[in-house]
């Protein structure tokens, strides 16, 4: 495949599939509840009106709330340069999992910040829970990332992700890796069961009651860089099944590309069905629901060192 | 390394153990217990199938249908009389059962892998072995006696695993014995908590403590 | 005054580094005889300059062949005074002196606002002794140095410590830390006299720690870990780093701890320790303090008591890296011990810079708002904006985010971890790694969490007390050092692939292996700053500064009032995780309601967390007990009576006759 056509390729994802799946995951969510549910364009919409809109500030707000925008909006944009959530990339230096990690460990950081910049009590009781959410699931994360690397004997994802023939990792890793990132998206991204993004009561919520404070087009750059994680989380999930599913029948490269985007959209589709079907834990059972994220991962690890050969 | 069928089944297995140590929620306990059985009944119908052996296929059937049907239906029926849908637990919180007994499985793999006696079952020895500890650590951490027949149960399916891989299974009249052994332990057990629920006002097996004296 | 240095034969740097010494020597005795007089700024820049010098010295002797120089006129026997500075020596010199340097520029602006609660002739007095002891203990080449220099060293840095001894509080920490230094030296010199008896020798060239010298290795590495305060013996670092003036505690915290780092690399590494034990002794020591520390800053009150104790996790994440090294030695994967003990060495230069940076911001808040208690700060960030941005960017590095030199130090050793998962066949080894990493997973969280925990209670919301309310920056003096420490943060952090090239030189040559392709780190950090930065900018001026603010007062559900105890509390943020946690952290919540109707109308609420270190109440707290009634019944045989002291003195003699006889 040509640069110019990857590259043409990756832009167009990113800028259509973020607003995309969560437009699915309403419009799927609608359809299971025996609604009709807002147009597929539903978030463009909603996105141009945050973007005509004015801000809201509080008085008490300081230089840390407004800037936290703009850095997770260009954190989440490289985060989507460097990791290898389709199946045709640029190629980019820089992307190793390590940074991957932290460059998102940046972003819940300042968001952490931000939360408890206004003095209320709503952001920074979401803040402690999505801290506590965050830093239990990192672990799986990790540990399910390295065990694909131990396998590929590199931390660079590009190579931990590209299409050989020949890999390290066997079917069984790909598919417990892909089940534990995408138990990992669900609890990072505070959907549920771990948390329902519509109930809009501040004393619950996760996200949603962080961003409580954002108005206007600093809402649409939260708003934003919330999709752009979703969809980086649901595409690497997919590209982990992809992969499980390339070990027994190599295709080319337009089917992959392909794939990749439906596999996408097939999780969104998934997420909404657990959002329909399932009921939102109670908190202090979240650390169970995450145990099942870190077993998978752990299981991938041991699947990966029994396997995986030595490699210097 | 390539696994054989009756590898994977048999990992599999082990792996719904290990799920159940880390729900409290009885029914799911149960699905996963019927899963695991179903999936042994397709560990023995596979062995049976290499072997040429016609009755393991008999003892394949009849798992699925006593064991992995019948069981599990007495036992929601249980829960839906007792009305214990969930375990309070004790010991250890689900998340460190669960991964508790995942060390349990990757040292049982460490320990047990060169056991298999036959080709394509080193696996299955582990599995087996990691069935029985996970079943243990199950009765370990649950309150209810209700979980500890589920957890007796796991440790059962162990033993029949260990057994029908490393030995290529025994005589069908001794296997029919036991399964008949199991279904009628379970209905005792079944009765026996009955009566203790009717006379305590609950099955917790911690508080049985005080019948000492 | 001779000493034996003939400076005509000494080179360029042993030369600058002798001045050095003299110099914090002479201000040493002329601040103590000054007393009251003493002052601040002529101090300071005597306490500066040498620090400058050992920079100049240790610049000079980066890279170049060991420069070795002695002390012969005094010896006793054939103990006498040697030193060595050695690439090894030279990065932690000018780690102390970089910090050096700022915390003397701190101390003035520090000691002024304290307004005499601190005598000043007593504080630089000490404080040059303490800077002095530490240059000599990184450079001594032999035992005996080393021990004098050392004791100077834990008993100048006591006094700093009890700067303040009229409170009961600072006694009780000056007591602890008393304690613990004791025992780390008892240690140590148990093992030094058992290796001069080895190899004797008493200096550290001829020691060898290899094969079955690993016992009295064992002895250095336990004293070594009480003095840089590894679990199970960190209880001293959070009182002693909380009592102690904030720039002392920078200093050590930033560099106290690093130079019992460097002894143990001096001895052990270099000392070719090829024994598993003492890997492993640093490895779960190392990991297990990580977890533990970061875990009890969360829950802290005190922004020096949270400072403190990521400190014992800092120092965990240090001496895990040397363990790892020491493991790659004993099991011949040179890489891994080079990447480990590169990784080791920049996390300890990392964690000087930005911990006395913390420190530092932290001395800040505390003599600008008078408290240090984050139940009655907040809302500072639009009063020390300087600050803020200071505790940010330490907090960033602290936690590992990229583009600080955190992240790169600890990409160093998880690179060090997979490479020893790549290396080593045995599955055993394959999987500690694995929960390595992960163990390192859930303390980069925790980290994350405690620190936005800190800020986000101390700096931003709305003041919780009058005095936070009326704080402000203290002047040139306090937000300059703070600066520099924090922009060496940035530097290092994006100058990261020449560094740790540097770092993994100076690694390879410490093992005595062959340079060979060590992983790199390879990310280009400035271009990847530089990228971000530019669309940062981008985006804030196309998008958000376009649109029209009006400023209204934070969200409350249109309640009317949000005062400032309606914020979230650092009790209250934490208290997920120290539920999460209750077991290890005895987490406990105290809930007392009181009234006619309880359930719907209490008159008196009140919930007091509480949380306890079991290691205090479960095993000190007994050993204590025990000495006590030890110390009891010894005492009853001084009843004070001539004739029983008689009797002893007989029966003493008694029992040595009949032994002597006997041998």
């Amino acid at each position: 495949m040509t640069p110019v056509f990857s590259w043409i390729y990756f832009l167009l994802c990113l800028i259509l599939v973020p607003p995309l799946v969560l437009s699915i995951i309403g419009k799927t969510k609608a359809r299971l509840q025996n609604r009709r549910g807002p147009v597929l364009l539903q978030v463009f919409y909603d996105w141009s009106k945050l973007w005509r809109k004015d801000q809201t500030l509080s008085s008490t707000l300081s230089g840390v709330f407004r800037s936290t925008a703009v850095i997770n909006t260009v954190i989440y944009l490289s985060v989507a340069l460097f990791v290898p959530w389709l199946a045709q990339k640029p190629p980019i230096d820089g992307d190793d999992l390590f940074l991957l990690l932290y460059s998102l460990a940046l972003a819940r950081f300042l968001c952490l910040l931000a939360s408890m910049d206004a003095g209320s009590a709503f952001g920074a009781f979401a803040a402690s829970r999505e801290a506590t959410l965050s830093l239990l699931v990192e672990p799986a994360f990790m540990l399910t990332l390295v065990a694909l690397a131990v396998c590929s004997g590199s931390t660079s994802l590009s190579s931990i992700f590209a299409f050989s023939i020949n890999p390290g990792a066997g079917p069984e890793v790909w598919f417990l890796g892909g089940i534990a990132i995408f138990l990992c998206g669900l609890v990072e991204l505070s959907r549920m069961p771990i948390d329902d993004p519509t109930t809009h009561l501040e004393l619950t919520m996760v996200h949603e009651a962080m961003i409580v404070e954002a108005s206007g087009r600093n809402l649409l750059l939260l708003e934003y860089s919330y999709a752009m994680k979703m969809t980086v989380f649901l595409g690497l999930s997919a590209q982990c099944f992809l992969h499980a599913y390339f070990q027994f029948l190599p295709v080319g490269a337009i089917w992959l590309c392909l794939l990749s985007v439906a596999g996408i959209f097939g999780l969104a589709v998934l997420v909404a069905l657990i959002e329909a079907l399932s009921v939102k834990l109670r908190w202090r059972k979240a650390p169970e629901f995450i145990a099942y994220a870190l077993t998978m991962s752990f299981l991938a690890c041991l699947v990966s060192i029994a396997k995986g050969a030595t490699f210097r | 390394m390539s696994l054989s069928i009756v590898e994977i089944f048999a990992v599999a297995a082990a792996l719904c153990a290990v799920l159940m140590a880390g729900s409290l929620h009885v029914k799911r306990n149960i699905f996963f217990y019927m899963v695991q059985t179903v999936l042994l009944a397709v560990v023995t119908a596979e062995i049976a199938r290499t072997d040429g052996e016609l009755n393991l296929y008999l003892i394949a059937v009849a798992i699925a249908i006593l064991k992995g049907g019948c069981v599990p239906i007495f036992l929601r029926w249980m829960v839906k009389r007792l009305q214990s849908y969930s375990d309070p637990g004790m010991m250890l919180a689900p998340p460190l059962a669960m991964h508790a007994s995942l060390l349990l499985f990757a040292l049982s793999y460490l320990e047990l892998g060169s056991l298999g006696a036959l080709p394509g079952s080193a696996l299955a020895a582990s599995a087996a072995a990691s069935l029985l500890l996970t079943g243990l650590i199950l009765m370990l951490t649950r309150k209810t006696a209700l979980s500890q027949i589920i957890g007796f149960l796991v440790i059962e399916n162990g033993i029949y695993l260990f057994a029908v891989t490393q030995t290529s299974g025994m005589p069908l009249l001794v296997e029919m014995g036991v399964m008949l052994d199991v279904l009628v332990a379970v209905m005792v057990a079944g009765l026996i908590v009955f009566r203790i629920q009717q006379s305590f006002e609950h099955i917790d097996v911690t508080q049985l403590a005080e019948l000492r004296d | 005054m001779n000493l034996g240095f003939e400076f005509g034969k000494l080179n360029f740097s042993a030369t600058l580094f002798a001045i050095a010494i003299f110099i914090w020597m002479i201000q040493s005795v002329i601040s103590l005889l000054c007393g009251k007089k003493c002052r601040h700024d002529f101090s300071s820049f005597l306490f500066a300059l040498p620090c400058i010098l050992v920079l100049i010295a240790a610049g000079a002797s980066w890279n170049h062949p060991p420069v070795s120089f002695e002390a012969s006129t005094i010896m006793f026997g054939d103990v006498h005074i040697a030193e060595k500075i050695d690439s090894l020596s030279a990065i932690f010199l000018s780690l102390l002196s970089v910090i050096g340097i700022a915390t003397s520029a701190f101390s003035v602006s520090y000691l002024k606002h304290l307004k005499g609660r601190i005598n000043p002739s007593h504080y630089w007095s000490a404080i040059s002794a303490f800077m002095l002891s530490m240059c000599m203990v990184i450079v001594s080449a032999n035992a005996p140095t080393f021990l004098v220099f050392w004791e100077l060293m834990s008993l100048s840095a006591l006094a700093l410590i009890a700067s303040e001894h009229q409170q009961e509080d600072v006694q009780k920490s000056a007591f602890i830390y008393l304690i613990a230094t004791r025992t780390a030296t008892a240690f140590l010199i148990a093992g030094f006299i058992w290796m001069h008896s080895i190899a004797g020798s008493w200096g550290f060239d001829s020691w060898s720690f290899a094969g079955k010298n690993w016992l009295p290795a064992l002895f250095i590495a336990i004293g070594l870990c009480i003095k840089s305060g590894l679990w199970p013996f960190h209880l001293s670092l959070p009182y002693a780093y909380t009592a102690a003036p904030s720039p002392v505690s920078a200093l050590m915290s930033g560099v106290m701890s690093k130079v019992a780092f460097c002894a143990a690399v001096r001895f052990l590494v270099v000392g070719q320790v090829d024994s598993l034990v003492i890997a492993g002794v640093f490895l779960g020591a190392g990991l297990i303090s990580m977890f533990w520390g970061i875990l009890f800053s969360l829950v802290q009150q005190d922004l020096k008591r949270l400072l403190a104790y990521s400190s014992v996790e800092n120092n965990g994440v240090i001496f895990c890296g040397l363990g790892l090294a020491l493991v790659g030695q004993a099991m011949n994967h040179p890489i891994v011990s080079a990447l480990a003990l590169a990784a080791s060495i920049f996390h300890s230069i990392n964690h000087g810079l930005f911990k006395a940076l913390l420190f530092l911001s932290a001395g800040t808040v505390e003599t600008a708002a008078h408290t240090r208690d984050l139940g009655l700060l907040g809302g500072l960030a639009s009063r020390m904006p300087i600050t803020l941005l200071c505790f940010v960017v330490g907090a960033a590095s602290i936690c590992a985010l990229p583009p600080s030199n955190g992240f790169a130090s600890k990409w160093l050793l998880y690179s060090s971890l997979m490479n020893e998962i790549w290396c080593s066949s045995e599955l055993t080894v394959r999987g500690l790694a694995l929960v390595s990493i992960g163990i390192l997973g859930l303390v980069g969280g925790l980290s994350v969490f405690s620190f936005a925990r800190a800020i986000g209670v101390a700096f931003l919301g709305n003041p919780r007390s009058e005095s936070a309310a009326k704080a402000s920056e203290l002047g040139v003096f306090s937000w300059l050092p703070q600066i520099t420490l924090a922009c060496l943060c940035v530097i290092l952090g994006l100058c990261a692939s020449f560094v740790t090239g540097q770092v993994e030189l100076l690694a390879c040559a410490t093992l005595k292996i062959p340079i060979t392709s060590t992983p790199k780190f390879q990310m280009p950090m400035p271009q990847i700053a530089v990228l971000f930065f530019v669309s940062a900018m981008l985006v804030y001026h196309l998008i958000l500064k376009t649109s029209k603010a009006r400023k209204y007062v934070t969200w409350e559900c249109g309640f009317g009032s949000l005062s400032p105890r309606m914020q979230v509390s650092s009790v209250s943020f934490a208290q997920p995780i120290a539920r999460i946690f209750s077991q290890i952290l005895r987490f406990k919540l105290l809930v007392e309601i009181k009234g006619a109707d309880r359930r719907h109308f209490p008159e008196y609420v009140k919930v007091e967390p509480q949380t306890a270190s079991i290691l205090e109440s479960k095993v000190y707290g007994p050993l204590v007990q025990m000495l006590r009634t030890l110390s009891d019944l010894l005492a009853k045989l001084q009843a004070g009576s001539v004739h029983l002291y008689l009797l002893y003195l007989c029966l003493t003699l008694l029992l040595i006759v009949a032994v002597g006889t006997k041998l």
